[in-house]
């Protein structure tokens, strides 16, 4: 593989398609051998790349899923830094993105994945908890047509 | 002249558990999007042996909405899931047990990752559950028939 863009994302894809949760994709994702390879990229490398994946008005499965994979494969990296760095300000295409990129940080360990897999659901925080401003049932907002 | 005023869809609903409290949903009305009913249709190549019911994809719900929300809403947040479990008096039943109408988590790690209602057993006395797989379709299977892990699947029921 010369470029990020020739990871083979059908797994990731498949498990993006029917995640019920944040987790369960974040847990398939570590799982996903495409993920570790790239990660073997440079993190100055994979953050453009999931910056331009943010960037596009996404059309397919794969454009939902691509943004994921990055981030999980950000995680993978001997520093945290570039995983910290990832702005997921106004991704409402990618809902899941700020939770993800939380709970990565929270169970963020440069030397080993595997224990850190069985900590995910305890170490994470509640899905509902990060996204309350948006979870609220105050009247959603007034769409005004003027002539 | 006025303007019209036009109040958009919800995309969170008013759900409560018996006991009063509100579940985080959330309702995805976005269409349908490319590359959806390719990846529906290879789970029914996969999963040949299920009944893969003529249903979805769809975002607007979940398994967990389906099984908790009747169908109205996505439920992602494993937490609430717990929750409904608490407040609604279900309580945790056996393998042994399990009958029609008994609902079923598939755990990981903790993370109350699918869910699903039991609708009969089959021959050899597995459950069969239908169950929404993500934002794919509707299934009904056989309890480990599905992309889900089964090392550690709960049974549940309401009793009063």
């Amino acid at each position: 593989m010369t470029t990020i863009n020739e990871a083979d994302l059908t797994r990731a894809s498949q498990a993006y398609a029917v995640a019920n949760t944040p987790i369960y994709l974040i847990r398939r994702l570590q799982e996903d051998p495409a993920v570790y390879e790239i990660a073997k990229f440079s993190g100055e490398d994979i953050l453009q790349a999931l910056r331009n994946a943010v960037r596009v008005q996404p059309e397919s499965l794969l454009d939902y899923t691509r943004p994921y994979v990055y981030l999980v494969a950000l995680s993978k990296l001997p520093s945290e830094d570039f995983l910290r760095s990832v702005d997921t300000d106004g991704m409402e295409n990618w809902r899941w993105l700020p939770y993800m990129k939380q709970v990565l940080l929270e169970t963020y360990s440069p030397l080993s994945t595997g224990t850190v897999l069985g900590e995910l659901a305890r170490l994470a925080p509640a899905y509902s908890e990060l996204t309350r401003s948006d979870a609220t049932l105050d009247s959603p907002p007034t769409l005004v047509l003027t002539d | 002249m006025g303007g019209m005023v036009i109040d958009p869809l919800p995309t969170q609903l008013a759900l409560e558990t018996r006991r009063g409290n509100q579940v985080a949903n959330y309702i995805d009305r976005e269409p349908v999007r490319w590359g959806d009913e390719w990846q529906m249709n290879q789970y029914r190549d996969e999963y040949r042996h299920e009944e893969h019911r003529p249903v979805g994809p769809s975002r607007k719900y979940n398994c967990h909405g389906l099984t908790f929300a009747s169908r109205r809403t996505t439920i992602e947040d494993a937490a609430e899931v717990l929750k409904i479990i608490g407040d609604d008096e279900y309580v945790s039943i056996t393998y042994d047990e399990v009958m029609r109408g008994d609902i079923v988590i598939y755990f990981e790690d903790g993370d109350a990752a699918h869910s699903g209602i039991v609708i009969g057993r089959d021959a050899l006395r597995v459950p069969i559950v239908l169950s929404k797989w993500g934002h794919c379709h509707e299934v009904v299977h056989r309890l480990p028939k599905c992309p889900y892990k089964v090392e550690d699947v709960r049974y549940y029921r309401i009793t009063t």
